[in-house]
């Protein structure tokens, strides 16, 4: 289904949701892009406070080669400008490599751990709160809600090193950190998984509130009342419906994913682009900390439009109000 | 529901009622109330300070107990003595020392002779090490302070091959930890109102003396020893892990109410606007906290902490700076349909002001969701500020790291060791944290089931 045929579908108010959200998202991202030009320009102690240099000649030099010298419309405008190229700039603290190389270097290694989490997430999440709902208020369910509230509790920072003390320093079952990209997964199962418990159990709750719903729906009595199978019942009629919840979630969710890949890369070394993000944030590396902000900034708003552009085209009842 | 007709109760009534009936939320509600109690009372509760470092101590498993005494305890008579208060107070006290010192020496071979001999401490060069001229033993020193090999006593001179049995086959690098053997001695001192009456070593008198802590073998005042217990152990510099997990919840509690209180603050101002101006401001208003939401805003936290330092008060200010947005939607909703009732009419006939309309008849009336949806923002800024704090964006105030427990899980997990040996130092801080989201997290819960019509259970 292409593109222009899910807009033919949508109609009315549909249709005025998903145009909202798609002029919406680039708004959000010049804003991002704007706010952190001007931190950096205005922070007391940032990258282009020049206190300590008294030499004229070399805060001449400086103030040229910023761009500092001219109006700040000016500077603003260009920035933009090599944004739009798709130039980051250089590193303030890696000599002789660019924003650019070191995204391009890093953040492959994060989308592996960020997709092989979501991929756990969803699958653990949707499993046990589809299960929860059809067994609803025996002890199946009330189990499988309680894990579920533990797992929402342990942020990433606290269950990635319970994960390493329990699973590969006492049982030795996984390596306690590092990094083997796709070659040995292995190693990608301890990180993925501290990224991805939080979310399954947040998931599996909303399946099971959205999937609760559906099954007390008119529909679903009608469709039992014809003599279909449950399980024809559940995957045909219901799952589409009990769903949306978890569609909605989507956006918040990879923004909350994002957020804690930089711990879990920090935990298990991985070399992604969210430890290096921390370093930067640590050494003061102005630019390569805007630029990872750009780049988070931006993925995390294409997923917010994706999974509200979905809901959209899941649910015909959605208004934009 | 059923409760008697007669007796009409309030929805707020209701709900708590209803809340303390789900089982679960009740449960929250406790441990979130104990959990706030013991941080709250730390200083009192706290068995240590949490600051005291005794760097002989390093990091000793839960229940290790030690003489109780300072890194260095100055007596000298007629003068006030600086030690612990508890054996100020003590009056006659009597120390059991032994004196055991050891020396740390780095030799290296370099074609087959030694090319350098050195004390680590101090980095200070020597031409000859004689290690039988020592009474003491001398044994190989491993990584992180193991004790390896017993090595024979033997004099190494500089530019000679180095004599059998020091180096291993192909090792180029020792390191030689030398004990001397210990003289143990013991100290009676008498002090009165602070000052010290007499020293007594081994019967003898004496002018005044400075006890370290890492010699002190015993502390006793007549049949009693003085000791402090760790329940939960010491971490690496020797401070109390229960006291610091204690003192951390509070940083983490301060930093989530404050943080909130700001949230609370801008967002009921911001959406109490909203509400009450309605129309055209309320739609512009309300599109701006649609497009914020949308921001990653602890991408631009993290920046903030960057620029401006990791001052407490940045901290509280950003993260409050976050949270605001549910709350401004929250107020203006209660606002929206407060505002088209009847004591409003009243109070504006009678010449209320618009200051006065929303800060004495429209505020006040949505305090419930209010203290809620307050209640649910501390959790967030507590989870908020430990991350920070795991990364490490560490808050300070005044120079001084303030370590939350985001702080001490990521140095528990520092300092776990290879074989994890030193699994409290990051087990119990993480149960501490996961216990009181857990709290808050079934609390809220049941917070907005009662909270929000549509969601409370049918079955």
């Amino acid at each position: 289904m292409g593109f222009r045929t899910i807009l033919r579908k949508l109609q009315g108010d549909q249709f005025r949701y998903v145009v909202i959200r798609l002029i919406q998202a680039p708004v959000v991202l010049l804003l991002l892009i704007t706010l952190s030009f001007f931190l950096m320009r205005f922070a007391p102690g940032g990258p282009f406070m020049l206190e300590q240099r008294t030499d004229p000649v070399i805060e001449q030099a400086i103030r040229a080669k910023y761009l500092l010298d001219k109006p700040l419309s000016y500077q603003y405008w260009s920035f933009v400008k090599d944004l739009l190229r798709g130039d980051l700039g250089p590193s303030f603290k890696h000599k002789n490599r660019t924003v650019n190389e070191i995204i391009a270097a890093t953040l492959p290694h994060s989308i592996y751990l960020g997709v092989i989490a979501t991929l756990l997430a969803a699958f653990l999440g949707i499993a046990a709160g589809l299960f929860s709902a059809i067994r609803h208020d025996t002890s199946v369910d009330y189990g499988l809600m309680a894990c579920a509230v533990i797992g929402i509790s342990l942020p990433t920072f606290v269950i990635g090193p319970l994960l390493q003390l329990s699973f590969s320093i006492y049982w030795q079952w996984f390596p306690l950190a590092g990094y083997e990209g796709m070659a040995k997964p292995s190693y990608i199962i301890l990180p993925a998984l501290s990224l991805a418990l939080p979310f399954a159990g947040r998931i599996a709750r909303l399946m099971r509130a959205g999937m609760l719903d559906v099954l007390n729906a008119d529909f679903v009595r009608t469709a039992r009342a014809k003599g279909l199978p449950e399980t024809i019942v559940i995957f045909r009629h219901t799952i589409r419906g009990g769903i949306l919840p978890v569609v909605s979630y989507l956006g918040p969710a990879i923004a909350q994913l994002v957020t804690g890949s930089l711990v879990v890369e920090k935990i298990f070394q991985i070399p992604g682009l969210g430890r290096e993000f921390v370093e930067g944030a640590l050494n003061r590396d102005y630019t390569l900390v805007m630029g990872t902000v750009i780049v988070y900034g931006a993925l995390i708003i294409l997923f917010n439009l994706l999974s509200d552009i979905m809901y959209g085209v899941l649910d015909p009842r959605v208004k934009y109000v | 529901m059923g409760h008697a007709p007669g007796k009409s109760r309030s929805p707020f009534a209701r709900s708590i009622t209803a809340l303390l009936r789900n089982r679960l939320a009740a449960a929250g509600l406790f441990l979130v109330v104990i959990m706030s109690f013991f941080v709250t009372v730390a200083p009192w509760l706290s068995p240590d300070d949490p600051t005291e470092i005794r760097p002989w101590l390093g990091a000793r498993p839960p229940g290790f107990q030690h003489p109780d005494c300072k890194s260095e305890n100055t007596f000298s008579v007629g003068a006030q003595a600086d030690t612990t208060q508890q054996i100020l107070e003590a009056g006659e006290i009597r120390f059991a020392v032994e004196e055991g010192d050891s020396v740390t020496y780095r030799v290296v071979v370099r074609r087959g002779i030694i090319h350098r001999i050195m004390v680590v401490e101090g980095a200070v060069p020597m031409d000859t090490l004689d290690l039988s001229q020592f009474s003491g033993e001398s044994y190989e020193l491993l990584e992180e302070d193991r004790i390896g090999r017993k090595l024979p006593l033997v004099a190494l001179n500089r530019g000679e091959a180095p004599p059998q049995g020091i180096f291993a086959d192909g090792q180029r690098v020792i390191f030689i930890r030398l004990t001397q053997v210990s003289v143990p001695s013991v100290y009676d001192i008498r002090i009165e109102k602070n000052l010290v009456y007499s020293i007594d070593q081994d019967g003898e008198s004496i002018d005044g003396i400075v006890l370290r802590g890492d010699t002190i073998k015993s502390i006793t005042t007549g049949d009693r020893e003085l000791v402090r217990f760790h329940w939960l152990g010491t971490d690496e510099l020797g401070r109390d892990v229960l006291s610091r997990i204690l003192y951390g919840g509070r940083i983490s509690m301060l930093v989530g109410i404050t943080a909130t209180l700001v949230s609370l603050v801008i967002g009921v101002c911001y959406g109490a606007a909203a509400g009450y101006f309605g129309g055209r401001t309320d739609r512009f208003m309300m599109s701006i906290v649609d497009i914020l939401y949308a921001i990653p805003f602890m991408f631009l936290v993290i920046i903030l902490l960057v620029l401006f330092g990791r001052n407490i008060i940045i901290l509280f200010v950003a993260l409050g700076a976050v949270q605001w947005l549910t709350m401004a939607r929250i107020v203006r909703g209660q606002i929206l349909t407060l505002k088209e009732m009847e004591f409003i009419d009243a109070a504006r006939v009678c010449g209320a002001q618009p200051i006065t309309l929303i800060f004495r008849h429209l505020i006040p009336n949505c305090i419930g969701p209010i203290v809620i949806y307050a209640t649910l923002t501390v959790p967030v800024v507590i989870l908020e500020e430990s991350f920070l704090a795991f990364i490490g964006l560490t808050v300070q105030y005044q120079g001084e790291n303030l370590d939350s427990w985001g702080a001490l899980i990521q140095q528990g997990m520092q300092a776990l060791g290879a074989g994890g040996e030193r699994h409290w130092l990051l087990v119990w801080p993480a149960l501490a944290m996961a216990t009181t989201l857990f709290g808050f997290n079934c609390f809220g819960d049941g917070l907005r089931d009662c909270l929000d019509p549509k969601t409370r259970r049918v079955g």
